[in-house]
């Protein structure tokens, strides 16, 4: 009995002293994980989270207690615990380090999917708030994918002595592209206005444009009749041509007349007309280049108003320019005044264009048509008429 | 567990959408890569009028070097978007048009897969290069409606009938507008003044009384007045004197019946129209009108008098010309005193 009692205390004594060795070697064998705390406020910033493409990654974490503080490993892993698998096309090889807190750190060993840094071991007193900004890391090659850096503090200057630990996330994601377009627009009217200057707002839009036709009531040789005219059976309008465009290009507004008899002059119906200086036929004479009709001259003509912005809400200043022989100022007088007709036209006569200007875009610009008309003395009784058609030509 | 111990992860999950945000109003998410752009792209049509038989001449730069068999033009109502429903245009017919030029990348034709609203052109498929082409159609019928944007959708194909995918893409817009119709009336007119001086468009006439003098019989007594006329008649206007010879009471001065010169010492009244030397007076006509003096008083210092008789005329439309009228008053020795007198009216005449 005393032998078995003998037996069972050696027994005892060596299990207390095995664990006893065994709690001794414990630090040893778990990799001197003793004592190892949590990270906290931990999180990585990817620069951007394209696949396979070099980005800068900025973690951030606190050490929650004052501890020596010499070396950090950055192990990238497709899970947060256990063994350690690379993220696919993910390479830290040629990592470089970026700012640190606290202190200066030095790049370490770098592999594939790990970046070490070191310095000098010192005391960091906790919490503390620390960060480590590498670069030249080149994501995972997989989109919409969490990988998980794992970060482990050292104590020593030689990652040796883990002091605290912590896993962030990061994820690529796939990129979204949105492609818009804008379509091309023109919208483009003709019709009559009362309005008589270039500020007036001609209509809202060109739905609100309407009209076909300008009278100028009776016409005789005692003075140049220019619209709007109001008396003696006149419509107290001028024309007008108003375009919107979004052409990148710019856009040309001109007009050619109808022809009549193989003539585009104001004239009676069906009359034939004979040259442009000749007063007795039935057509009155015109010219294409601007010019102040004459006193006792037979002379029909239009001029564009200073291009109208009444209704442009985009812009301030015009991008319509007029070409200089429908530049006129309405008048009959001086250098700025003048009328033009191109009666033999077969094809569009530009009366102003965005093509030059700097932004070519137009918002509601319009073009006030002015037109007079002098008989002469011998200019023949009848009505007299001829039609214009305009044309809007945008390039995209 | 420490370290690598189980715990909640407190992850920070980031993820970065790239969004490449171009312009409102249409988006489309696309997956697959755009076609290329026809960059400066147009569309000239010869007249704008609804449901005119007109030319539509499409220009644009090929932006893609590679195979080039086709080309489509499609005409839409409702918007440039190519791949989304088309809605032609009412009215719109190019069943009859035809390709009457092109440069630039050529030898197309019209196919026959075209319709009322779609040109397909077509060529042996060889590569194309970066260029600036145009085609020109001839005999296409617009819309019928006015102010109306038409959207013409182009794309070019590597097939030689438009089928497949597009290489290079663009829209254009044309818009038809009604002609705008300006209207005057020049009536008939006749003007014409009478004063002792007149401006030469009859905008200024001056007095209407003209003095003698004393007669005498060895010396002539003269006037002059004046007289002006225009008209838009084309058969032209006349003017005739009316009026008796010098007259006081019962004793008159014979008036001349047939132009005689001047004869002092013998009683005369007479008139012409011209510059006269024996005695000198009046002047011939002025004016860049068509108007001449009849004969009876376009002698010079050859005088006569007749009332009713022609004075001028001019056979078409004429401007103004300005006349001078000269009168001449002869008396013998036994001419009776008295004052004498008379009253000249002149009347212009046109028929329209």
């Amino acid at each position: 009995m005393t032998e078995l009692v003998t037996l069972h205390r050696r027994v005892l004594t060596l299990a207390s002293i095995s664990a006893m060795l065994l709690a001794a070697l414990a630090p040893a064998l778990l990799g001197q994980r003793v004592n190892a705390a949590q990270l906290t406020s931990r999180k990585v910033t990817l620069s951007t989270s394209k696949v396979s493409t070099a980005a800068t990654h900025t973690f951030a974490f606190t050490i929650p207690v004052t501890s020596s503080l010499g070396s950090i490993q950055f192990l990238y892993c497709t899970t947060p615990l256990g063994t350690c698998t690379a993220p696919t096309g993910l390479s830290a090889s040629a990592a470089t380090l970026g700012a640190t807190t606290p202190g200066t750190f030095t790049l370490g060993p770098t592999t594939a999917n790990s970046v070490r840094i070191t310095r000098t071991a010192a005391s960091v007193t906790g919490p503390f708030a620390a960060s480590v900004v590498l670069n030249n890391v080149t994501n995972p090659s997989t989109a919409n994918e969490t990988f998980y850096p794992r970060i482990t503090t050292y104590s020593d200057a030689a990652y040796t002595t883990i002091v605290d630990e912590g896993v962030v996330a990061g994820s690529t994601a796939q990129q979204l592209t949105v492609n818009a377009r804008v379509q091309e627009n023109l919208e483009f009217c003709v019709g009559t206005t009362t309005v008589n200057d270039s500020t007036t707002s001609v209509a809202a839009d060109c739905n609100t444009v309407a009209g076909s036709t300008v009278d100028m009531g009776v016409i005789d040789s005692s003075t140049t009749s220019i619209t709007p005219v109001s008396t003696n059976g006149g419509s107290n309008s001028n024309g007008v041509a108003m375009v919107r465009s979004n052409a990148a290009n710019g856009t040309v507004i001109g007009y050619f007349p109808e022809l009549n008899a193989a003539s585009g002059r104001l004239k009676i119906a069906g009359a034939t007309c004979v040259d442009n200086t000749v007063t007795t036929d039935q057509c009155f004479n015109s010219t294409p280049t601007r010019a102040v009709f004459a006193a006792n001259s037979e002379r029909f003509g239009m001029t564009a108003l200073p291009v109208n912005i009444g209704s442009t809400g985009a812009y301030t200043t015009a991008n319509l320019a007029r070409d200089a022989a429908y530049a006129g100022d309405g008048t009959n007088v001086g250098a700025g005044g003048g009328f033009a007709w191109d009666d033999d036209a077969t094809t569009a006569v530009t009366i102003a264009s965005s093509a030059a200007a700097a932004i070519k875009v137009l918002d509601d610009e319009a073009l006030v048509l002015k037109f007079a008309a002098l008989a002469a003395a011998t200019t023949p009784t009848g009505a007299y008429s001829v039609v214009s058609n305009y044309i809007a030509t945008s390039t995209y | 567990m420490k370290g690598m111990a189980l715990h909640r992860l407190t992850s920070s999950l980031i993820g970065t959408l790239a969004l490449l945000l171009l312009a409102a109003p249409v988006f489309v998410l696309r997956q697959q890569a755009m076609a290329a752009f026809l960059d400066n792209r147009s569309v000239t049509i010869a007249s704008p009028a609804p449901q005119a038989t007109t030319t539509h001449q499409f220009q644009f730069n090929i932006a893609t070097a590679g195979t080039l068999g086709s080309i489509e033009l499609e005409y839409c109502a409702n918007g440039p978007l190519i791949g989304t429903p088309c809605t032609a245009p009412v009215g719109l017919s190019l069943s009859d048009a035809s390709l009457s030029a092109q440069t630039g990348e050529t030898g197309f034709s019209i196919s026959s897969s075209s319709t009322d609203n779609k040109f397909i052109l077509t060529r042996l498929a060889v590569p194309a290069v970066p260029q600036t082409a145009s085609y020109e159609f001839s005999g296409a019928v617009n819309p019928s409606a006015t102010n109306q944007s038409v959207y013409v959708r182009i794309s070019t194909f590597a097939s030689e009938d438009a089928t497949g995918p597009r290489i290079d893409t663009g829209a254009v817009v044309f818009s038809t507008s009604s002609g705008l119709g300006t209207l005057l009336y020049v009536p008939p007119h006749l003007t014409f003044c009478v004063g002792i001086t007149v401006s030469a468009d009859c905008a200024n006439a001056q007095g209407n009384g003209m003095q003698l003098g004393e007669l005498s019989a060895t010396a002539p007594r003269v006037a002059t007045s004046q007289f002006a006329g225009a008209t838009n008649d084309f058969n032209g206007y006349s003017v005739a004197i009316f009026g008796t010879t010098m007259t006081s009471g019962n004793n008159s001065i014979p008036a001349v019946g047939a132009p005689a010169a001047s004869r002092p010492g013998s009683s005369q009244f007479g008139i012409n129209l011209r510059a006269n030397s024996d005695p000198a007076v009046g002047q011939n006509r002025t004016g860049i009108g068509t108007a001449t003096v009849g004969s009876a008083y376009s002698t010079p210092n050859r005088f006569m008098f007749l009332s009713g008789s022609r004075l001028v005329s001019s056979s078409l439309a004429t401007n103004f010309n300005t006349f001078t009228v000269s009168y001449l008053v002869n008396i013998n020795a036994d001419q009776p005193p008295g004052i004498y007198s008379t009253t000249a009216t002149f009347l212009a005449t046109a028929s329209f």
